[in-house]
């Protein structure tokens, strides 16, 4: 029983942390971001196995994990609170051409980060090229270059 | 399902310039109030791990408890299925000719996997409720200390009892296993 126990506080833990990191901590793709991501794999690990090195304790670990992924999405199907909450939700961070600067403070986004996702995705060149520019919930910026 | 509405404003497609999209700042603004909140409990659940109060090295995890007889140091906050050690050091008082004893309650021992006592105990005699730990000391008189090394086998509180002794005065200490 332990292990299922232990299995859903790390989960928790980990969903409750990324989202107080933000979300852009989790899409960043520097080399120490994904250091980073790497140590935190093998924390965990630790954490659920110990030293419980038998297959048995393998499918505990592994059923538990995909089960608590199941009750999560249904979760965020019956309830739209639970998905907003899981989730987020979308949050548009250039209007019109018009960087708005206070959203993009609090959302620890700058200028540079709009525009790598403007050249990388839509071969833009300047701010004013873009008509929306929308932080996803997934952590990445999608563009809406203007026509 | 429909009353959950009220809750979640800003869940519908709404229209905003151009763009089709599930807008709402008052969610984000929330949302950015709680990741401040988030962000000052990591620095005090960081503080508290450097200060020792969530185990591992750190001020307040070196804990003391001594009477007239013995002196013990313990690990505070240890974690559960992780060494930790317990010291004492039985003073000039306890010293009785070659053989010296130390009584550990029952209870504490059961609630811990023992790893390693040093140095080896002569004997280990099961009494009432508790253990009797004799050793053997080459110079009656000299300070001698007793380390015991143990995993704590669960979560929770330990209180742990020592005596030097049949006519020792108890000593007694209270630990938290940290999960």
């Amino acid at each position: 029983m332990e292990t299922v126990l232990r299995v859903a506080a790390v989960y928790f833990f980990l969903l409750v942390i990324f989202h107080i990191a933000g979300k852009r901590s989790m899409t960043q793709i520097t080399t120490f971001d994904f250091v980073v991501l790497l140590i935190i794999s093998e924390a965990t690990q630790q954490a659920m196995i110990r030293d419980d090195f038998s297959v048995t304790n393998a499918f505990i670990v592994i059923v538990s994990l995909i089960g608590l992924e199941i009750t999560l999405t249904w979760l965020k199907q019956r309830f739209p609170v639970a998905d907003r909450f899981i989730d987020g939700l979308p949050l548009v961070l250039v209007d019109n051409g018009r960087p708005l600067r206070q959203l993009m403070d609090k959302a620890r986004i700058d200028e540079d980060d709009i525009m790598t996702a403007a050249r990388s995705s839509q071969g833009l060149e300047r701010m004013d090229q873009i008509k929306y520019a929308v932080l996803e919930r997934s952590g990445g910026i999608s563009i809406i270059p203007k026509q | 399902m429909g009353r959950w509405r009220a809750f979640a404003p800003g869940a519908v497609m709404e229209r905003h310039g151009d763009l089709d999209i599930r807008h709402d700042l008052d969610f984000h603004r929330r949302l950015f109030r709680v990741q401040r909140i988030g962000w000052a409990v990591l620095t005090l659940f960081i503080l508290a791990a450097l200060l020792g109060l969530i185990g591992a090295e750190g001020p307040l995890n070196s804990g003391a408890a001594d009477n007239d007889e013995l002196r013990l140091e313990f690990e505070r906050f240890p974690h559960q299925e992780s060494p930790t050690k317990i010291e004492v050091t039985l003073r000039e008082p306890a010293r009785r000719g070659e053989r010296v004893e130390l009584w550990v309650d029952a209870t504490y021992l059961n609630a811990v996997n023992l790893e390693q006592v040093s140095p080896q105990p002569e004997e280990v005699i099961a009494g009432q409720g508790h253990f009797r730990y004799v050793f053997k000391t080459a110079r009656p008189g000299d300070t001698f200390s007793v380390a015991m090394l143990f995993t704590p086998k669960s979560a929770g509180r330990l209180r742990g009892e020592l005596r030097a002794g049949e006519n020792g005065a108890p000593l007694r200490f209270r630990q938290f296993v940290y999960p």
